[in-house]
């Protein structure tokens, strides 16, 4: 009898504790932590997104763990990272792939898990859904203001070179088209005479690019789809000792070429607002997790960046890089 | 859980806590001063995050040209020390350096939280920041004479509490600059790092030493300003910074780094097809990227080739090279005799191709980076080099890799593991090992991965089970023979207690009745009593018998109660006060307030045998009318009362007698109290208190034993 009810205290005991802590355990609340993935971690481009993320992610209690890629396997590193938050039931999860497909399994797999992902930047394929949103810069609006730029340098008529054109980038062709539908719009008789995929070096744009020089002596300006590719072209356009003649445009910022911006080896810049974009990737994350609607793409304008407004006030706030979220 | 028990699991916590702080203080202990084994090619104790970390020469070599390749090493403990390390730059442009008081290292460009010092070629700048999965620079100070590749400078870092000095030398001029930094809160400790980003590096003859104010303020007084955390921030801030820096080395001579050689257009030759015919003696062009630095392989779109090249400069992994020479064969392959190499660019990733076993195995592979999959059947190892059989269902092949820096993850590799490892295939130079049909050649210990483990009938870790299974059973039979003993421990003890019990009651009234039969014995022997005084003794003697029986129920009433709780234990002292008289008792009153639980043997005997002993001494001495028996439940303890409306007695705690103090010691035994009241007239009370006890282990001996 003793024994009896000291049994069935035991049990009693094991359902009112023990069980009720297994079952926490099994579903333990989320990590307050938003994994941010970006393709690079160190270009002024993500910089800017690390800021808004980490600003926002301070106002909501959050902390940013800020990790990408740093060599060739890119999208494994990008793959290892979200499975590493899927593991540790991060609160969200902000992505920005270095492929438009490589990315869409764990992505898949993040959401089965109910984790808010944004993904940052040109959008997957995958389509939008409660815990999935898309925050990138207007792709369209890219396109149209480096077609005015162009036209502006190159007048009304002349030949240009469009450089860095990848289908496996995300977003290239769709700014390449962007670009064109502008330019033929805007200045038909600028011709595009020459189209270059994208490489993988900036060495290499720089060996195509002054291929291209040659071929076309005649060629007024480039515009470059992305960072490798405009220092290429910055770099053949020098080696070719046609710094000022032939005028180059460029799509997204770094500190390099904001310099060469200052220098006039750049003409202009499209320059993204990552900040504010990486502020409304938390707010989306905040938002999925807290049961509200969350809008499926926010798309945020771009502006162009030259030597006459580099140092505007307005311009030097869009690209700052203080990550620290007190800043 | 009794005293004895506690101490037991205290002791074993206490143990077990001590050991591990004895391991965690091992493990983090003040080590210093640290010497690197570069020199004896050792470098077990280094970690690498990212990069392809090879020792050679006594020098570690990084050769890749990733951004942020990190090697850690040391104690987390390490606070304020002096780090020094001879360093030198592979590759055009980049930054080289060092980084200390480090934690949360992991594989990324900035993901650590620490401080880098380093040497930047691009604008020949000594610069200095602090990390924390993001950057923040110091203002950087110019490295006087200029950085340049292949050149050996030694760096001196002193961290002192928040404020880091360091003093970059040029070995080969003697040249030195200095720099000093200070932020407001910082790591107060940490490990110690060699980093590279966007090119390649090499270091040897690093030491730690302890170092303190003397020492910091002796570098730190040369600096000629002191920086904190700063950039980039602002664009024009930092931009402007830099070209003030950019002026300022032009203004000194030092010669900006000279830009990558424009490429002569000229006649390419495609890898693959000059490959199909070696045996033509003709010059040929290769343009590629470097996939492998030793032996060195470079590879185009077409194919990928090994590379001899005498006077070759040092290159990194993903460098893109213009290469000419002669194709010569080489058993079923070729490799390029080079006449010249010339470095066309930097940091042109090359991804390796998945391919199956025989696909590598039929030659179209032979000089490209690939990557498969396959089972590590034996592993060996010579010198620094490390060779792994692999098997799938189809070849046989080996990885090798050279230079391996630290034994830990190749430690990991077990035989049965299924592996996917990276690198150059190289098949068809007649020199692969029997019974392998090709080899990979695997750049450094990040190329291999382990998909999965060995298989769980893996002969060693068959042996593993069987020392856990023995470990199990050794830990059972080990808890059997301590319940054993403890189990004969509790019934010897129950056994000592019977016989005090038996001695002070039965013995004693038995020894009574003894005597006195005695004393009639002797009477009728000497005639001295008549008759019914004899009689008189005798019936005397019958009650003494009757009274010692009675006492003989009650104790064994007491040995088996039937029950633990509370209810039961009123019955059984109304029971046991029953058989104490045959004349009418005094009226029994039993009353139970609170709600019933159950209560260790232990504490049940001591209430038990407490409220006997009441309720003897009220049967012998109280002239009582009534009795309550109240036994209380309270939350965290129970109560017994016995009370009467006797004559009462003058109680003084003082002068306790026999009987009152084996009660109270026996309330004492199970942890509990006694409270006894009482006046002349008036009556009396006695109340003991005791907390329920546990029930289990007990109760299991009780049952046992009953």
């Amino acid at each position: 009898m003793i024994v009896s009810v000291s049994r069935v205290k035991a049990w009693k005991a094991i359902a009112v504790g023990v069980l009720p802590a297994l079952l926490a355990g099994c579903h333990t609340a989320p990590r307050r932590v938003v994994s941010a993935i970006p393709s690079n971690t160190t270009d002024a481009l993500f910089v800017s997104e690390h800021a808004g993320l980490a600003r926002e992610a301070a106002k909501n209690g959050l902390s940013v763990y800020w990790n990408g890629p740093n060599r060739e396997a890119g999208i494994s590193r990008q793959i290892a990272l979200t499975e590493r938050a899927i593991a540790d039931n991060d609160f969200g999860i902000v992505l920005s792939p270095v492929a438009p497909f490589a990315l869409d399994s764990v992505v898949e797999r993040a959401l089965a898990k109910k984790i808010p992902v944004v993904i940052l930047g040109p959008p997957l394929r995958l389509a939008p859904h409660e815990n999935l949103s898309f925050v990138s810069g207007d792709i369209e609006r890219t396109g149209q203001l480096a077609a005015g730029r162009i036209h502006a340098l190159v007048g009304d008529a002349g030949e240009v070179a469009l450089v860095g054109i990848d289908p496996m980038e995300p977003g290239s062709t769709d700014c390449a088209r962007a670009f064109e539908a502008a330019l033929a719009k805007e200045a038909p008789r600028v011709r595009i005479v020459s189209r270059l995929v994208g490489t993988l070096s900036a060495g290499q744009t720089e060996m195509a690019v002054s291929q291209a020089l040659e071929e076309h002596p005649k060629i007024a300006a480039i515009y470059a789809l992305n960072l490798n590719d405009t220092r290429g072209a910055a770099g053949a356009i020098h080696g070719a000792g046609r710094d000022g003649q032939v005028k180059l445009v460029g799509n997204n910022q770094s500190l390099d070429l904001m310099m060469q911006v200052r220098h006039g080896t750049v003409d202009a810049l499209i320059v993204q607002d990552m900040r504010s974009m990486g502020e409304q990737a938390v707010r989306n994350v905040v938002a999925a997790r807290a049961g509200q609607s969350v809008a499926a793409r926010s798309l945020f304008e771009p502006v162009l960046l030259t030597r006459d407004n580099i140092d505007s006030e307005a311009m030097q706030q869009r690209v700052k890089l203080d990550w620290r979220p007190q800043s | 859980m009794n005293r004895r028990k506690l101490a037991t699991v205290g002791a074993i916590t206490l143990c077990v806590a001590a050991v591990v702080f004895a391991w965690r203080w091992w493990r983090d202990r003040d080590t210093l001063p640290y010497r690197d084994s570069f020199a004896k090619n050792e470098a077990a104790e280094w970690v690498a995050y990212g990069g392809q970390w090879q020792i050679r020469s006594g020098t570690v070599v990084n050769r890749s040209n990733e951004d942020g390749a990190k090697l850690v090493t040391g104690s987390r403990a390490w606070r304020d020390y002096e780090l020094d390390a001879d360093l030198k730059l592979i590759g055009r442009e980049g930054n080289v350096g060092v980084i200390a008081r480090v934690s949360d290292e992991e594989m990324g460009t900035d993901s650590y939280n620490g401080y880098y010092v380093g040497l930047r070629s691009g604008d020949s700048a000594f610069v200095v920041g602090r990390a924390d999965h993001g950057w923040l620079g110091g203002r950087p100070t110019l490295m006087r004479g200029g950085v340049r590749a292949g050149v050996w400078y030694r760096l001196r870092v002193l961290v002192v509490g928040c404020r880091l000095a360091a003093e970059a030398t040029n070995l080969t001029t003697g040249e030195t600059s200095d720099l000093s930094f200070e932020e407001q809160g910082c790591p107060a400790r940490g490990r110690i790092g060699l980093r590279s980003i966007g090119v390649g590096g090499a270091w040897k003859s690093v030491q730690v030493i302890p170092a303190g104010e003397a020492q910091w303020r002796a570098i730190a007084s040369r600096a000629a300003f002191t920086t904190h955390p700063m950039y980039p921030i602002r664009e024009d801030d930092y931009n402007h910074m830099l070209e003030a820096l950019q002026q300022q080395g032009l203004k000194s001579g030092i010669a900006p780094v000279p830009r990558n050689e424009p490429m002569p257009v000229g006649k390419v030759t495609s890898i693959a097809s000059a490959k199909a015919s070696a045996t033509s003696t003709e010059e040929v062009v290769f343009r590629g990227v470097v996939t492998l630095t030793s032996p060195l392989y470079i590879q185009d779109e077409t194919g990928g080739v090994e590379v001899r090249a005498p006077h070759a400069p040092e290159l990194n992994l993903g460098d893109e090279v213009q290469v000419e020479g002669a194709i010569m064969p080489d058993g079923a392959s070729a490799y390029l005799q080079a006449n010249s190499l010339r470095v066309l660019g930097e940091r042109t990733p090359v991804s390796p191709i998945a391919v199956t076993s025989s696909q590598a195995a039929d030659g179209s592979f032979d000089g490209r980076l690939v990557q498969l999959s396959g089972t590590l059947r034996a592993k060996s190892t010579d010198g620094d080099a490390i060779t792994l059989r692999l098997a799938d269902a189809e070849e046989t092949f080996l990885a090798v890799e050279h230079g391996v820096l630290s034994p830990g993850p190749v430690d990991a590799w077990t035989p049965g593991s299924q592996l996917r490892v990276r690198g150059i295939c190289r098949v068809g130079h007649g020199k692969e090992q029997s019974g392998a049909a090709f080899t990979i050649l695997v750049r450094a210990t990040d190329d291999v991965d382990v998909l999965r483990g060995p298989p769980w009938w893996a002969p060693h870790l068959i042996a593993r089970y069987i020392l856990v299974l023995l470990g199990l059973v050794g830990l059972s039979v080990y808890l059997y023979v301590r319940a054993e003993r403890d189990k004969m421990r509790a019934i010897l003890g129950e056994r000592e207690r019977l016989a005090h019990e038996m001695h002070d009651t039965l013995a004693q009234s038995f020894a009574g009745v003894g005597f006195h039969l005695q004393g009639v014995r002797n009477s009728l022997r000497t005639g001295s009593l008549a008759l019914p005084a004899v009689l008189e003794k005798l019936d005397v003697a019958c009650r003494m018998v009757t009274r010692t029986h009675r006492e003989a129920s009650a104790e064994i009433a007491a040995l088996h109660p039937g029950t633990s709780d509370g209810a039961d234990l009123l019955t059984a002292l109304e029971r046991s006060t029953h058989a104490m008289v045959d004349e009418s008792l005094p009226a029994m009153k039993l009353v139970r307030e609170g709600t019933a639980r159950g209560v260790s043997p232990a504490v049940r005997d001591a209430f038990f045998q407490v409220g006997r002993e009441s309720i003897a001494n009220i049967l012998r001495h109280s002239s009582a009318t009534e009795i309550v028996l109240r036994l209380r439940y309270e939350p965290r303890s129970l109560e017994l009362e016995v009370s009467d409306n006797g004559c009462g007695f003058r109680y003084d705690e003082r002068a306790e007698d026999f009987g009152i103090r084996g009660m109270r010691r026996r309330m004492e035994r199970v942890h509990g109290s006694l409270r006894i009241e009482s006046e002349p007239g008036r009556g009396t009370r006695v109340a003991a208190r005791a907390s329920y006890g546990t029930a289990r282990f007990t109760g299991r001996l009780r049952k046992r034993r009953v």
